[in-house]
Formats: C-alpha cells, structure tokens, sequence
C-alpha cells in the first residue's frame, strides 16, 4: 500500500471517529446531560459511555442470544452517585424524577424490593426510543440510559426477575 | 341545594377513585415497608406491545388484549409467618358488592382467589390474591380484559400465577374445588 493510501484510511478513520463521537455527544438526553453536569467528576461518582457496538459485543460475549433478545441497543450511558453527594448539594431524587417527566419520559415499569427500586422509563423518538432506568439503593442511586429499540418482553421480563414465584 | 350537589359529586369522585383500584388501600398501607415486594407496570408498558409484529393470529389476540390494559400493580411477600394473615386481610379489603369471586383454587399449600369487576359486558378489574404458608401476593390487572386471553398475557407479561385461569372452566364445574 503507497504512503498515500495509508494517509487518505486514515483521514477517513479519523472522520468517522469524530463524526462518532460528536453524535455519541448530542445523543443523550437532556435528563442524562443535567445528572452528569451537575456529578460526573466529582468524589466516588463513576460513569461511562458505550456505544452500540461495544454493548453487542459484550452482550454476545456473555452468552446464548442476549443481544438478539433484548432487542437493539445504540448505546448505553451509565452513572453511579453516592446519595450523600445528592443530599450534600440539597438535591432530591424526586426532583429529577420531574426533570425526567419534562424531559418527555414515561414510566413504565417499577419495581421495588427489599429497600431497592427500579423504575424504568420511556421516551419515545422517531426511530430510537430512550429507556432512562433508575437503580435506588439504601447508599447510592445508578441511572443508565439506553438508546435504541427494547423488546417489551425483555422489559417485562425485568419486574419477574425479582420474587412472585409463589 | 348547591351543598347537596357538591356533597353528591364529592362522595361520586370518591367511590370512582376506590372503584379504580379494588387493593389501592391495601398498597398504600404497605408501599413503605421494605419487606414487601412491589411491581407497577404502567398503561404505556402495554402499549409497546402494540408495536410488535404478531407472527401468529393467536399472537395477534394476545397483543390486542395486551393493548387494551391500563395497569398492573404487585405486592408480595416472601419468607414470611403472616402470609395467611395477610392473605386475609387482603381478601376482606376487596369490596365484595362490586367484585364477583370468578375462581377460587388450593394448589398444594397454597390459595387463590380471583375477582372480576364487571360493567356492560366488559371486565375492568381482576383481582388475584395467593397465600401459602410462607408466601402471599396480591395482584391488580385494570384495563379492558379479556378473560380468554389473561393466562397469556401472563405468560408473555411473565406473571405466575394467572395460567391458573386457563383451567377456570374445570374449576367452575368443581364445587369442591373451593376453599375458604
């Protein structure tokens, strides 16, 4: 391969990954936005972004067809905060439960049980929907949000996965 | 007059607020308490069944029926020495002159009684209540509902329980089958 070619493959990787990456950067929501504004950096607060790809890959790594089950998944943001820095800057959950409201999102399904709650919600877009899932722990408060399109079944799925096999 | 007619449309308001959900009070008095199991599954849940391609004409039913419903709510608990206490407190709670018991089955160590609210035809509520000797749940189905197809839309919505249902004929012509 000529010099040449090598610098016009990587000119083009280059483009994609920059268009990548500023679509990757618009493409959460203005509710996901807000909690990492005012978080991420700070003390024990933990996040990350991955992308479609990424998460495929996982998923199929972890075995049988749990990507093609769930359904598809563009990508998938996540960030953990301690509830001490919430109540330590005077801020509520239910607050952001209002932000997320406004923001166009549905609750869809809730699960509570023994002192921890989930509760998943559903903005609906053109092409993709946003699934903005809240995990309330006794110490900490862990909020993903995917991009892309869920089988219900697998959301439904998700309340029998805890008890009620009486 | 004008009393009477807010008097009236006050205790209106209220019977339709309790009529909307038969275990609202019976949630509301254990939502707090972390040694329950709790699921609401909203109206909008429902309705991204719609979206799905039905490969089968019976799978289409399902996903109508599906369609139809506004809500599912789910209190449980496990592990515990008051699920028969529980169980009763749950059953006396259902308000028997609007709700008709539709079933009522013993399976091994456990009861179960399910309830209908009906109106015009068409069933609103179903109501089921388990205890076992350890374990309780009680469960509102509220929407349009289509008896036929609740066993399946447990199966698809992943709820135990409600394929109990699927034998409703075969208890209904067993007396004995009743308990409590």
């Amino acid at each position: 391969m000529t010099s040449s070619k090598k610098q016009t493959i990587m000119k083009t990787i280059t483009v994609v990954l920059l268009l990548l990456m500023s679509s990757a950067s618009w493409a959460q929501s203005e509710s996901y936005a807000i909690l990492k504004s005012r978080f991420a950096g700070d003390k024990d607060v933990f996040s990350f972004h991955a992308g479609g790809f990424l998460v495929q890959t996982a998923l199929w790594f972890s075995g049988e067809d749990l990507g093609r089950d769930i359904g598809e998944i563009r990508d998938v943001r996540m960030i953990n905060i301690p509830k001490e820095e919430i109540r330590s800057r005077g801020l509520r959950l239910s607050g952001f439960k209002k932000i997320l409201a406004d923001d166009g999102f549905e609750q869809i399904v809730s699960v509570k049980e023994r002192g921890e709650e989930v509760t998943i919600y559903l903005q609906e877009g053109k092409h993709d929907n946003r699934y903005f899932m809240l995990v309330e722990e006794s110490n900490e408060v862990t909020a993903f949000e995917i991009r892309g399109n869920i089988d219900p079944h697998a959301l439904a799925e998700c309340h029998s996965k805890k008890t009620f096999q009486l | 007059m004008k009393k009477i007619i807010v008097l009236i449309v006050i205790v209106a308001g209220a019977n339709s607020a309790f009529a909307q959900d038969a275990i609202s009070k019976f949630f509301t008095k254990y939502q707090n308490d972390e040694s329950f199991s709790q699921v609401t599954v909203s109206s909008k849940m429902f309705s991204l069944f719609t979206n799905m391609e039905a490969t089968t004409p019976e799978d289409k039913e399902v996903l109508e029926a599906i369609s139809k419903l506004k809500g599912l709510r789910i209190l449980g608990k496990e592990n515990t020495s008051d699920a028969r206490a529980l169980y009763k407190e749950a059953f006396s709670l259902i308000p028997k002159n609007e709700f008709e018991e539709l079933m009522s089955v013993r399976d091994k160590d456990k009861d179960m009684k399910f309830y209908i609210k009906e109106s015009g035809g068409k069933i609103s509520e179903l109501v089921m209540i388990m205890g076992g000797t350890q374990d309780f749940m009680v469960m509102s189905l509220f929407g349009e509902i289509d008896l036929k197809q609740v066993s399946k839309i447990g199966h698809k919505m992943n709820v135990d329980g409600l394929e109990k249902l699927e034998k409703m004929d075969e208890h209904k012509k067993q007396p004995n089958s009743k308990d409590n």
